[in-house]
């Protein structure tokens, strides 16, 4: 047996996980994962087994005597065909059509699948460039919002439901009689305008009504990064990253990989970089700076743990050392740099900053470099991040300006709350009453005016506003969305409204213009307008068609950049906090709130501490000692008097000092999302000066008591029990190298099997496998991110129900696919991996064997097919199972809605949610085992059409699983490894290639990618 | 008893007995027989998809109506038709062969190997009402799935009734029209997913 030692790293998936490695023998077989809570005892009134056994014999008597009365023919099932069939339509074949949503301050083009015309799932518009054909988790998720049952059905007047006839003179009066004061006393409050369309509308609403204001309420809006373009450009500036071929990134406090705008694209770039195959071959390096363990923390070379308030020191630092590298800072900052503040950092952040300077400066690396500031980050650093990049020479590569002609300043909505003026609130598409920050008081100031809100839920503002209009959700609507970058998406309706609504672009079109036209005829006629002669009907359609507006000459206009008023700005905007720093965050799950009643969002473990169906107060574990509690213990946190009690999590990773907690939960309203997690917005501090705050000082102190926070970290862990006294050593489960351990022994992957090849003997003989196709996948572990898109695409595509916090809490989870986050070192600041796990289709596969049933048996073209209906429900695959995968149906979770647990329904709702589904997946019944089945209804589907066009092989491309598809980063391969042409096998030469636990010898078909890292020599 | 209980629950409760026969009531009396067999249209005029997709597809009201707006425009058999046609509200047709949700039959896949029609469906341009000929069953598709060369014909003959395997020489092998061999699925997920 080898020595593993040089290569087992010592990894660790929690604290608890890292204690135990000290105390291996503590660590005995277990039933249930480490992690999940036993199930709690029955209460008395509910069903008890002894009852139980008692229904089910009686049911089993009445099942015997329907059948004995003969009704055992299947039901009768009616097909009704289209009277007149659309074209291009073939019942049976899904459809794809062109949209694009707006996704935390950009946009992502989107493919969006329509089954029989209902859209059922969402995969990346390769043309778009916000997307190129990746997604994030966002996009995936919309498509459960869509049919959620919560979405209100029914105007509301008050409490009493209103007729669509009268919500429109209503609205319209009211209307009115502002017109009549040239919109004296009405306040509009939108989410960050994207739209082209809606900013048309909107210039027509300042001719109709000059009065009139607008506000602005999106939490996910970078405004720090706009009013900092606007600082250095002027008005109408706007800036924007591209990372295709940096070789050095620098994050500061940016989590460009996990959510921040245009994450999805950014991923995409930044992969790029990081695809080695050689060992000679080019790599980028990424030094992170953060206050909370992001995605992008996991993927960097270098991590500093450093409070936000911190971060803006560190980036003055930067700049003072890149000035005495010799950088030529433009002539529109000169003398910039000589004025800015004094910054004292300790020894260690000094010789990060002096390395990461150097290496900034170096010849190789001109203008191959990026620097990114966080959106949480002030205004002033984020102006000051410009002007390290110009410095860089940067401008026009990884730093892009335009200047935005149709820019329209709207005014915050903190304003809304000192105005005084204001009669009448129209809240079209937002919810101030909930993700402003509560000491603005907007709840009870919007109570006390006549709100009129226009939404998807009955939501916090809906509750206190005097009407309440359910608008179309994104897919049933016709709308246009800008990018950054200039790209102009068209979005298209794939149905038409489920609840009989109209649109957020059609009632500001009304509210605009006094006349309500449809979304279709807004969106086209005005292009056709301000275009004139140059539109065509031919034009339209191609944009529609594509997705992506074009053929429109554009002369890029850039801004004229001046840097004299940072100096200023600095001194204006940098300030210490005092007391224990609280960081708020845009949860990477539910964004500020909006899909807090989103179930697969809810259900999804978070990127990095893996918290479903909560938000924590996530603390290092010396801070967590410092105020006396551990995980799940409740404390109290006051921000400028205001204080609420949210569960503690001890995070590896987090700042000294810094509590990060996420926006986004505690809503007060919904089916799924009612009182999940805590609503942080009570103690979210408002802006006093224009800058958003995202870190405040406050107070910290335990509050007693406690709240069951359900983490999957420890759930599936791939350690070998002590089983009869013989304890089995850890292996390795993610393997990784520096890129100079990697070049001086290429074949690294290799040394950490316990077992020469030649010594692993089958206890029986494997199946044959004769397809003329293998089907195998590659996971590159160096550019996954951990970003989750994966886990919701599969999530989407495959039926997977959603089971509910409880049913997570025993170790319950459905998802096929799980991101294990391993860590490695310091149990405070520790280096992190992600490692995508899903059924590796071993070729030996040790739970066909146990099956005693045959429910589980091998494809011929290497596929572990799983037949829903043979399955008993033994559970021996899973118990058998060395990858911990498979997953078991306790319940029937798609039908057996139990209130409380899972959501409360009505027949119309459960109708609702069976749109969703997708028609060529099974759904699974209760006692069923399931798992990852590479999506064989895709290679199902591929195979047929390649047969019918009379081929026996399916093309390399031809077929991509969900995950694959999903994934922004480009991570996951799939095809055909018996092709030695195909891209799967070309991943599987190269020498990071491993499969996890190979001494097993069951052959998995899924291998990975060692990850490599890429560290600056100075700072080894 | 035990062995009478076994003989009665494999012969009562198969397929071949609950299925083989059923004949349910439609909506409007169409006749296979009189447009498939006396008139001798071809399948295909109706069930367009089936070359294209999985289903082979009820034909909208709009394809009755193609013919009927001009031959027996007055019938009383056909005022559910022409209702439909009028208020787009579609006729609720009973489905006769009906697999089970789990069970992903493809009509594509089938024709392009040369499975003909009537292998499945019957004679049914002899059928004034249709009813199932065959028991759909997993025993019953695994049958041709394991030896299908007995129920291939020449492509272009799938949808022709009169073309009887039983009768003509045929070796699939030797046929130049075909470009791939036959491979059918005999693994779970072929046809379960």
């Amino acid at each position: 047996m080898r020595d593993l030692k040089a290569y087992r790293h010592g990894y660790w998936r929690s604290l608890d996980h890292r204690a135990q490695s000290h105390d291996e023998e503590a660590d005995a077989w277990r039933e249930f994962p480490e992690g999940a809570k036993q199930a709690p005892p029955v209460p008395a009134d509910s069903l008890s087994r002894r009852k139980f056994v008692g229904v089910m014999g009686a049911s089993a008597a009445l099942a015997g005597s329907v059948a004995t009365t003969g009704c055992i023919r299947k039901p009768k099932e009616e097909i009704l065909p289209f009277a007149e069939r659309p074209e291009d339509l073939i019942p049976g074949k899904p459809l794809y059509y062109a949209s694009a949503f707006a996704e935390c301050g950009s946009v992502a083009g989107v493919l969006v699948e329509s089954q029989d015309g209902r859209p059922t799932k969402i995969e990346g518009n390769p043309r778009h460039s916000g997307s190129q054909g990746g997604t994030s988790t966002f996009a995936q998720a919309a498509v459960l919002t869509l049919y959620d049952p919560d979405r209100t059905r029914a105007p509301l007047q008050g409490d009493q439901v209103a007729q669509w006839a009268d919500v429109k003179t209503a609205v319209g009066e009211v209307i009115e009689a502002h017109v009549a004061k040239k919109g004296q006393g009405l306040a509009l409050v939108l989410p960050q305008v994207l739209s082209p369309t809606q900013r048309y509308q909107l210039q027509q609403l300042r001719e109709r009504m000059p009065e009139a204001k607008v506000y602005v309420d999106d939490a996910t809006m970078p405004g720090n990064v706009i009013a900092a373009a606007e600082l250095v450009g002027g008005e109408g500036a706007r800036n924007f990253h591209s990372l295709t071929d940096t070789r050095v990134v620098f994050s500061a406090d940016s989590d460009f990989l996990g959510g921040e705008t245009d994450s999805t694209r950014l991923n995409r770039e930044w992969a790029a970089t990081r695809k080695v195959v050689q060992t000679t071959d080019e790599m980028s390096r990424l030094y992170v700076i953060e206050p909370h363990l992001s995605s992008t923390g996991v993927m960097a070379d270098h991590r500093l743990r450093v409070k936000s308030s911190l971060v803006g020191d560190v980036v003055i630092a930067l700049a003072r050392s890149l000035d005495g590298q010799g950088v030529t800072w433009p002539a529109a900052a000169a003398g910039v740099i000589a004025q800015l503040p004094q910054v004292t950092l300790d020894e260690g952040t000094t010789k990060f900053v002096n390395a990461l300077a150097k290496d900034l400066t170096k010849e190789e690396n001109k203008r191959k470099t990026a620097v990114l500031i966080g959106e949480r980050q002030p205004m002033w650093v984020h102006a000051l991040g410009t002007l390290i990049n110009a410095g860089l020479g940067n401008n026009g590569t990884s730093q892009r300006w335009i200047f935005d002609r149709e820019a329209i300043r709207l005014t915050p909505v903190s304003e809304l709350a000192k105005a005084s003026d204001v009669e009448t609130v129209l809240c079209l598409g937002t919810n101030p009453a909930y993700d402003t920050p509560a000491v603005l008081g907007l709840a009870d100031k919007l109570a006390g005016l006549q709100t009129i809100h226009f939404g998807l839920y009955r939501d916090e503002t809906a509750a206190i506003a005097k009407w309440h209009i359910p608008v179309s959700h994104w897919l049933e609507t016709w709308g246009d969305l800008q990018a950054l970058d200039g790209t102009v998406a068209i979005v298209q309706p794939l149905i038409a409204p489920l609840h009989d609504t109209w649109s957020i672009t059609e009632w500001l079109g009304f509210v605009a213009s006094g006349s309500m036209l449809d979304g279709y005829s807004v969106v086209k006629y005005g292009y056709s307008e301000r275009l004139g002669g140059a539109f065509s009907e031919k034009m339209w359609r191609r944009w529609v068609h594509d997705g992506v507006v074009s053929g429109i000459p554009r002369e890029p206009v850039l801004p004229k950049l001046d840097w004299t008023k940072l100096a200023e700005a600095v001194a204006k905007g940098r300030r210490a906090v005092e007391g224990t720093e609280i960081d708020f965050r845009l949860c990477p799950k539910v964004a500020d709130g909006r899909l807090g009643n989103n179930a697969w969002m809810q259900e999804l473990p978070h990127p990095i501490t893996k918290i479903t169906w909560d938000n924590a107060a996530y603390m290092s574990a010396a801070t967590a000692k410092q105020f006396g509690v551990s995980d799940g213990d409740l404390v109290s946190i006051t921000v400028n008097g205001r204080s609420i009690k949210i569960a503690a999590f001890v995070a590896p990773g987090q700042a000294e000092d810094a509590i990060t907690v996420s926006l986004g939960y505690g809503h007060d309203w919904g089916s799924v999302g009612k009182d999940v997690g805590v609503n942080v917005y009570e103690v979210l501090p408002a802006s006093d000066d224009g800058d958003i705050p995202w870190f405040a000082g406050g107070q910290v102190a335990a509050a007693g008591g406690t709240h069951q926070l359900v983490s999957t970290q420890d759930y599936g862990r791939l350690k070998p029990p002590t089983l009869m006294g013989v304890e089995y050593p850890e292996r390795p489960i993610v393997l990784e190298a520096t890129r100079d351990e990697w070049a001086k022994d290429p074949s690294f992957v290799e040394k950490v099997n316990l077992m020469e090849p030649a010594r692993l003997k089958h206890l029986w003989e494997p199946p044959e496998m004769k397809g003329k196709q293998q089907w195998g996948m590659v996971i590159d572990l160096n550019t996954c991110s951990g970003c989750n898109a994966c886990v919701v695409a599969c999530q989407a595509e495959n039926n997977i129900p959603v089971v509910g916090k409880k049913q997570v809490a025993n170790g319950r989870e459905m998802h096929w696919m799980r991101i294990d986050r391993y860590f490695r070192g310091d149990e405070d600041n520790p280096t992190a991996v992600v490692q995508p796990m899903s059924c590796q289709h071993c070729e030996a596969a040790p739970c066909e064997t146990v099956c005693p049933v045959a429910a589980t048996t091998h494809s011929p073209e290497g596929l572990n097919d799983m037949a829903y209906n043979r399955c008993i429900g033994t559970r021996y695959c899973s118990n058998n199972c060395p990858y911990k995968v498979r997953r078991y149906n306790f319940f029937n979770y798609n039908l057996d809605l139990r209130p409380g647990e899972f959501w409360t329904d009505d027949a119309d709702g459960a109708r609702l949610r069976q749109l969703q589904k997708n028609p060529d997946v099974t759904i699974r019944f209760r006692g069923v085992m399931e798992k990852c089945t590479y999506c064989v209804q895709r290679i199902n589907q591929a195979k047929i059409e390649a047969h019918v066009a009379g081929k026996d092989k399916v093309a390399d491309n031809d077929i991509m699983t969900a995950c694959d598809q999903a994934c922004p980063s480009g991570s996951i391969v799939f095809g055909d490894i018996s092709d030695p042409e195909s891209k799967v096998s070309i991943a599987r030469n190269s020498s990071r290639n491993y499969q996890v636990l190979r001494d097993l010898n069951v052959r998995p078909r899924t291998s990975y990618l060692a990850r490599i890292r890429n560290p600056n020599p100075e700072l080894v | 008893m035990g062995a009478s209980l076994i003989f009665a629950v494999w012969y009562w409760f198969s397929p071949s007995y609950t299925d083989v026969g059923y004949r349910p009531e439609q909506p409007v009396p169409y006749s296979h027989k009189l447009h498939a067999g006396d008139m001798g249209m071809d399948c295909r005029y109706c069930h367009n998809t089936v070359e294209r997709s999985a289903h082979a597809s009820i034909p909208p009201t709009a394809t009755c109506m193609n013919c009927h707006e001009q031959v027996k425009t007055e019938s009383l058999r056909l005022r559910k038709v022409r209702e439909s046609y009028k208020t787009g509200e579609p006729i609720p047709w009973v489905r006769v062969h009906q697999l089970p949700d789990f069970a992903y039959f493809n009509h594509s896949a089938h024709l392009a190997a040369g499975v003909g029609c009537a292998s499945c469906h019957g004679r049914v341009d002899k059928m004034v009402v249709v009813e199932m000929k065959q028991p759909l069953s997993m025993g019953w598709c695994l049958d041709c799935h394991r030896d299908p060369e007995p129920n291939l014909r020449p492509l272009d003959q799938v949808t022709n009734m009169n073309w009887d395997p039983a009768e003509e020489v045929y070796d699939p092998k030797q046929d130049p029209e075909r470009k791939r061999q036959v491979n059918p699925p005999l693994h779970c997920s072929g046809c379960h997913r």
